[in-house]
Formats: C-alpha cells, structure tokens, sequence
C-alpha cells in the first residue's frame, strides 16, 4: 500500500515546470484516492539579493509572504480548471533545498514526494539523485514531458521484497487507471564452457521458463494473484542494469517505472542509487516512482545521524 | 603561493610580457630583450666556439654525449613514462571536459586537417630520415636479439615504434596543451613562460620567466638544428647517390645554405600563407610517396606487419619503455637512440607544442590527448610498417643492399631501398623534393616559433627578426655539421633537451594546478548561473505582484470615484474585484 497518512507532497520551483507538477499531482491524487496535498517551496536564502526586494518597495510584505501569495493562486487557478477536490497547503520556507524537503517529507509522513525533473536544465542531476538515495518516503520525479494519464507501468523486479511492494504500489496505481503492468526482470547467462555449448538463444529461452515460474510463484502467494501482470525477462547482453530498463521503457512507451528500494543495510541501499541515477538522468523522459520501504530507511537516516555527530 | 596565483590582476594576466632592458622595437625588429640577447648570445658564442676549435669538437662533442646520456639517461626514461601517464590521467579525469579557449570555443579545423597538421608538425624529417634506417640497424644490431632473423626484424620495428610512439606524443600532448590552456583560456602571451603562472604568479615576467624563455628558444634552436642537420644529410646522399653529387661536409653545408634561403624567400613571401601551403605540400607528397612505396612494395607483409608490430608495441610497452640497460656490461646502446630520441623530441617540444597549441583551440583536453596521443601515433606506426618493413622483407629474403648501405651510410637508407622499384630515380626525386620541403617548412615555422618567444609572446612579430632566425637555424646546423657530423647534432638536442625535461616535468605540475582552478571556476560559474535564473524567476514574481497591486489599487480609486454613495453598485464592485488569494482562501486552505 502506497497510502499511509494519505499525505503527497508536491516541491514547486516557481518555473513553468510548476503548472505540470499541479496538474500532476491532482492526478495522482485522483488514482490514489488522497486529498491532502502540501505544495513547498524553498526560498534559497542567499541567492535572492536584497536588492531585488528593494527594487520593489510598494510590495510590503515579507519575500516569503509574497512567493506564498502567488504560489496560492497559481495552485488554486490550476486546481479550479481541473475541478479537483483537493484542498492544498502551502508551504513556503527559508533553506537548503535537499535538507529542507527531505525535512518537510518526515516532519508530514508524505506518502509520495513529487519532484520535477527539467530536460533542458543540466545542473539538477545532483541534488535529483541525492533525493532518491536519501529521501525516507517514497519519491517520485516527474520529467517535463509528462502526461496526465497513465496506460502502461513498467516495474523492473528482482523476486526480492522489495519487487513486491513495488508491483503493490503499481497495482495501486492500475486499479483505477486501468493500465498495463509489466514486470521486467534483468538477466544474465551463466558462462558456459566448452564442450557443454548451447546456442545461447536455446539457454536463454530456459532460462526465461524458469524465471516465468518463478515469478508466478512469486504473484500466486501474494494478493496479487488476481492482477494480470505481463512479464519481459530481457537478456542483459553486457549492457548495465539500467540501460536495459531504460531501452524496454522506452520500447513499451512506458508511463511511469515503479521501482522499490531494496537492501537490508544502509549501504547497499546506496548502492542501488546508480541505477536510479541513471533514470533520473535529464534525458530520460519517463516518470520514476520509487517506493521506499520504511522500516530499512530508517536505518540509513540514523546512519548519518550518527556519522554527523 | 603568493597572492597573484589566486587572483591574477588584469594588466598582469592580459597582454604580452612586460619589455625588459635592451628591447627594441622598430620596423625590422620588436623585441624582448633578455630573452633575445642571451638565446643570440647563447647561440653565436657556441658558433663561434665550435669554428674556433674545429675537428677537436668532434671528440668533445662525444664525450659530452656520452656523459650526459650515462648519467642521465634514468632521468630521460622516467620523465617520458611520467608524461604519457599524465597525459592519459588528464584525459580521463574530471578535467577531461574543459575546452581549450573557454566553454564557448569552437575547433578552428576539421578533424581531418587537424590529424594532419599534428602528423606533418610532428615528426617530418625525422620520419624520412630513420624511417627505413632505423628498423635496418636495430635488424642489425640491437641489445635484445641475436643474428638478422624474423626475431630480429621484430625487435626491430618493436624499438623502433618505441621511438615514435606514444611516449614521443605525450611529450608535445603535455606543452602543447599547457602553451594551449594558458595562451586560450588564461589569456596569458603564447610563450613557454606563461604556463608557469600558477607556480610563480607575476613572477613570470621577472628573470626566471626570461630564463624559461631562453631554454626553449635555445632547445627549439638545437633541436631544430638536429632535424635540419639530418635532413640536409639525407639530402646530399639522395643527390649522391642519384647524380653522384659530391656528399661531403662542405657540399652538406652549402645545401643548407641555399635550403634556408628557400626558407627565406617563403618567410618574406607571407607569414601564415607560406607554412600553410608548404605543409598541404608535404602532406601531399608524403601520402603519395606512401602510397608508392605500399603498392610498390610487399603490400600484404605491409598490412600484415602493421598490424603485428603495433599488438607487440601494446603488449611490451612497459617493458620497452622503462628498460634501462641496467645489466648491460658495456651499455651504451640506448644512449644513441632511446635518450637520443627523448631528449631531442623533449627539445622539439617547445616549437611542435606551440604549433599544436594554435591548431587546437575548441578541442576539450579529453580529445586533444587522445588525438595527440593516438591518432599520429597510428599514422606513425603505418609509415614505419611500410618504409622500414618493405625494407626488412628485402633483407629477409636475403638481400642485404639495404643493410650495407646503412652501415656504410645510414641516410642512403631510404634511396637504396627504393633501388628495387621501378622508376625508382623518380620516386628518389620526390623523397628528395619532400626532404627539401619538410626542410623548408620546419625552418620557416620554427623561426616563427623562435619569433614568438623572443618578441615576448607576440604572433606577428616583424619579418626582419624571422629571417634573422632562420639564418641562425641555418647557421647552427651548419656549424654542428662542421664540428663534427651526427654525434654533434646528437649531442645538441641531449644538451638542450635536458634542461628542457626539467622544465617540463615542473610544467605538468603546474598545468594540474590550472586545469584545478579553472575546473572550479567552472563549476562556480554553474552555481551563479542557476542562482541567476532563479533571482530571475523570483523577480518576474515580484514583478507581477507589483503589477497587479498597482492595478487593483487604480481599480479600486476607481470604484471610490465612481460610487457616489451607492451602497449596492460598491457592493458589486467590490466582489468582482475579489482576488485569486481570496478565493484561495475559501477553498479552506491552510498555510504554514
């Protein structure tokens, strides 16, 4: 289950970037069946010159009462036109991006975090892929291109926990969108040596048999069982993880990738960040869900917490 | 450091050096003068030293030799293994994304020119010279085989691609690009002193910035010496061996003579026009005299061998190049070639890193390595498979003119090879054509280059000072000749080259410190760049709240004007007059 507080929040830059986060997020609201959305933006205090608020001294209001104001509006036009039942909250706040929504994200329980990822602006790859390694909640990027509307979900699995919840949540997400979910599970041939050779299509289409099982057995003991779920167990060829998930996503136009955070220590759950990297690279227009597993991330924040002091 | 390496202040970073004592500026002559007077001083006083002393110079010329290269020649070895492992860390670390001329520069030359131009700037005579010679006398002799077998031949081309191969490369890979940073993206003057700003701040303009500059104008003078000295060697065994010319010392000294007139006249033709055209001349020529000799020759041992002999370079390369001789009893073999070669490309370095530093604006450091480090490196490798291999296939099949010709005479090499051609005196006239014009073009680019350091870092110096050092190239070659023939050119270019390899290992250090700055200047950039934008998004905010308060503020003055006390008309306007944030409001919502 996605829903726990039935909380979503929404990161707002004040670029044209914003009116696709709000459409958006009244559309994930809507599948997810929320209506408690927060909208934050964080004023970066020290690249705002004084002298910018000078320029305009009929404005009396403090900068953070003004960016309220208008972010206000803006959401409420927005929601207006979409006759969206959701009753928004601002949130407008002094601070370092990264900390302060990975701050807000705990201090509300959001169940998703929705952020914004520009094609054409080079410098967010960063602090992108720092949100995905070190947000506790699950986080979702949303490219620029984006529809609101959702057909095929694509949930890259490798039969662990986490490959379960993920295909949960996407399910979630297919009960009232009605899209396609297809698993897509990465894999590798054993090396062979000879004279024990056979063509390596042969090998592959047992291995894909056994993998089929395997991921039925998976499904049929989970409440799944009733979801029609299509596999693709793609033969990895030499190429990395997450160029093979990306070329399938693009290959079944997927509309977003569901992907869960696995690891049973901190460390490897950052490991995992190099393909979620990837994927939230500028030039991958494809929406990202990663959905977090609680009770591991709560081990990796005490892990800095504790390398901090 | 000092204060100027953090921030360079404008008058001490633009423009070109600061004019010393005695410089002179007219029509003729514009320059700077320490760094002329001591090269000139340095140079004439060896002239006339050498003329004075005559044939006893031969003996102290090889002693010299010997000397330096013994104790020096460790030094030689580690220093061209630190460059190509510098090179090949520059390319591939963070640095790799800086552009040569700043984020925006775009390559003044296509790909194709540019590989060119690197390849003919390179290499040249020394190619036409040891390119079929070389691989013969390692076939003959050399300190890893025994007798004149295949195994020989292997070890052979093996040395050989040593010599030419990538440690060559990474030598002008690391002061071409350190002239090519510093002049592009810190606006310093193109000269060799420029690179060492980050060490020594303003400094570079005071006597150790001249000092630097006299090494490489006296290291470009000796080592273009020594190519020039080769080459008009190889010249007079070419008109020997076709017209039975006289090759003597004398007649060696008079073709220089009239060669550095040619190379006159093309310097008083046009500055830029005369070595651009003499090098699409030589490229030509060369290719054509390339295709003959693969097409003449055993083409498919040609193609076999390259392929071959380059796997057995990438296999042995460490090996190869960090031997030192060091169980040898009567070690003097590599002397004469492995720290021949490095000292005398290390001396070349300062003329061919300028001429690749001005071809390479707009390249990032990640392509310029790697297209100075492999793409002539190959081409290279190509050469020597077909001149010195169609050479070695004669000599395996046991005919050996070619390897008599060499112990008698190593410049006749190439001539005598090409006896097995047919029209073979046609194709000796174009690779004595070629000599010429490389020769020509190499003494009319290095006084360009000389001119450039000695005028303070200028590009259009006046003519007069160019003939001046091309008539001292000349000179100098001439006189090494005279005082005692290849060991003293080889003796030349170890002498300079020395020096010169001190100075560049302190030019890697120092162009990692600017790579460094400039790296984070980048990344600085970025940041302001996107606090830009945003000052820029929350201004427009602010902009259009200004606005419409402006706007509801005469609305509503209007409003006040218009009702004259009618409740119900004010009543209206007002709730039309409602705002989005109201309305906002009544959605219940909440702000934090």
């Amino acid at each position: 289950m996605i829903n726990h507080s039935n909380k979503l929040l929404v990161c707002l830059d004040l670029s044209n970037m914003d009116t696709l986060l709000i459409r958006y997020s009244a559309f994930i609201a809507d599948l997810l069946d929320m209506d408690d959305v927060h909208y934050l933006h964080v004023i970066k205090e020290f690249d705002v010159p004084s002298e910018l608020i000078q320029e305009f001294p009929e404005l009396d209001q403090p900068l953070d009462e003004i960016l309220r104001e208008e972010l206000t509006e803006t959401i409420t036009q927005e929601l207006d036109q979409l006759d969206s039942p959701i009753k928004p909250t601002i949130h407008v706040e002094y601070g370092h991006a990264l900390e302060t929504i990975l701050e807000t994200s705990v201090d509300l329980k959001a169940d998703i975090t929705l952020v914004g990822k520009k094609t054409t602006y080079k410098g967010t790859g960063l602090i992108l892929s720092s949100i995905a390694s070190f947000m506790e909640n699950s986080v979702m990027f949303v490219p620029e291109q984006t529809r609101t509307s959702i057909d095929q979900i694509m949930v890259p699995i490798d039969f662990t926990e986490a490959s379960l919840t993920a295909l949960k949540a996407a399910a979630q997400f297919a009960a009232k969108s009605k899209a396609q979910i297809t698993a897509q599970h990465v894999f590798e041939l054993p090396a062979q040596f000879f004279p024990l050779t056979t063509p390596t299509e042969e090998l592959a289409d047992k291995a894909r048999r056994v993998l089929r099982a395997k991921a039925d057995k998976l499904i049929s003991q989970s409440e799944l069982k009733d979801q029609t779920i299509e596999y693709v167990f793609s033969l990895s060829e030499g190429r990395k993880l997450s160029e093979v998930v990306r070329h399938e996503a693009l290959q079944q136009m997927a509309d977003m990738i569901v992907l869960g955070s696995k690891g049973k220590n901190p460390t490897s759950a950052l490991f995992r960040g190099t393909v979620v990297e990837k994927l939230v690279q500028s030039d991958f227009s494809v929406p990202l869900f990663i959905i977090k597993d609680k009770k591991r991330m709560k081990g990796l924040l005490n892990f800095f917490q504790k390398a901090e002091s | 450091m000092t204060q100027h390496e953090k921030e360079p202040k404008d008058d001490d970073a633009i423009g070109p050096i600061r004019r010393g004592k005695f410089s002179i500026q007219n029509r003729y002559f514009d320059f700077h003068g320490p760094v002329f007077w001591t090269s000139s001083i340095v140079a004439l006083s060896f002239i006339v030293v050498t003329l004075a002393l005559g044939s006893k110079m031969d003996n102290i010329f090889s002693m010299v030799q010997d000397g330096v290269s013994t104790y020096t020649g460790w030094f030689f070895i580690i220093a061209v293994n630190l460059f190509l492992i510098f090179c090949i860390y520059l390319a591939f670390s963070r640095f790799g994304e800086i552009r040569i001329g700043g984020e925006k520069a775009k390559p003044e030359f296509s790909n194709f020119a540019w590989f060119s131009m690197l390849f003919s700037a390179g290499m040249g005579i020394g190619l036409l010279f040891w390119g079929v010679g070389e691989p013969i006398t390692h076939f003959i002799n050399n300190p890893f085989s025994q007798g004149q077998d295949a195994e020989a031949a292997q070890m052979a081309m093996q040395i050989t691609f040593l010599h030419y191969g990538l440690h060559a490369w990474s030598i002008y890979a690391v002061v071409g690009l350190a002239i090519a940073f510093f002049a592009f993206n810190k606006k310093l003057p193109l000269s060799i002193r420029s690179i060492f700003h980050p060490l020594l701040g303003s400094k570079i303009h005071g006597w150790i910035g001249d000092l630097i500059d006299v090494l490489a104008v006296v290291s470009t003078l000796f080592g273009l010496a020594t190519t020039l000295g080769l080459g008009v060697q190889q010249i007079a065994a070419g008109l020997n061996h076709l017209f039975e010319l006289p090759d003597t010392t004398i007649s060696q000294v008079i073709l220089i003579g009239l060669i550095t007139l040619a190379a006159t006249v093309s310097v008083i033709l046009g500055l830029d026009k005369g070595v651009r055209v003499l090098s699409e001349f030589n490229i030509r020529l060369a290719s054509v005299l390339l295709l003959i000799v693969v097409a003449a020759g055993p083409t498919l041992f040609i193609f076999d061998s390259f392929v071959q002999n380059t796997g057995n370079y990438a296999q042995n390369i460490i090996q190869l190049s960090s031997w030192t001789e060091a169980f040898r009893v009567d070690g003097a073999w590599q002397n004469s070639w492995t720290v021949f070669y490095w000292a005398w490309w290390i001396a070349w370095s300062p003329f061919v890193g300028m001429f690749i530093a001005r071809i390479s604006k707009g390249r990032t450091v990640k392509e310029f390595v790697l297209g100075v480090l492999l793409v002539p490196t190959l081409l290279t490798f190509f050469w020597i498979s077909a001149f010195g291999g169609t050479a070695l296939f004669q000599e395996l099949q046991m005919n050996s003119i070619v390897s008599e010709a060499v112990q008698e005479n190593v410049a006749t090499a190439l001539f005598v090879m090409v006896e097995s051609f047919p029209a073979s005196f046609f194709i000796n006239l174009l690779a004595i054509i070629l000599v010429v014009s490389f020769f020509v073009t190499s003494s009319d680019s290095g006084s360009l280059v000389v001119d450039s350091l000695t005028s303070g870092g200028k590009l259009d110096a006046p003519v007069g000072q160019r003939i001046f050092w091309a008539q001292m190239e000349g000179l100098v070659a001439a006189v090494l000749l005279l005082g005692g023939g290849l060991t003293a050119l080889q003796t030349a270019s170890i002498l300079a080259g020395l020096p010169f390899a001190i100075i560049v290992l302190i030019m890697c250090y120092s162009l990692y410190k600017g790579l460094q700055e400039e790296h984070e200047s980048i990344q600085r950039k970025d940041e302001g760049r996107q606090r830009e934008a945003y000052t820029e998004l929350v201004r427009n905010v602010l902009k259009r709240r200004s606005d419409n308060q402006a706007t509801k503020a005469s609305a509503e003055q209007e409003v006040v004007n218009e009702s004259t006390g009618e409740g119900i008309e004010k009543e209206s306007a007002t709730t039309n007059g409602q705002t989005a944030a109201q309305k906002a409001a009544s959605r219940q919502s909440t702000t934090s």
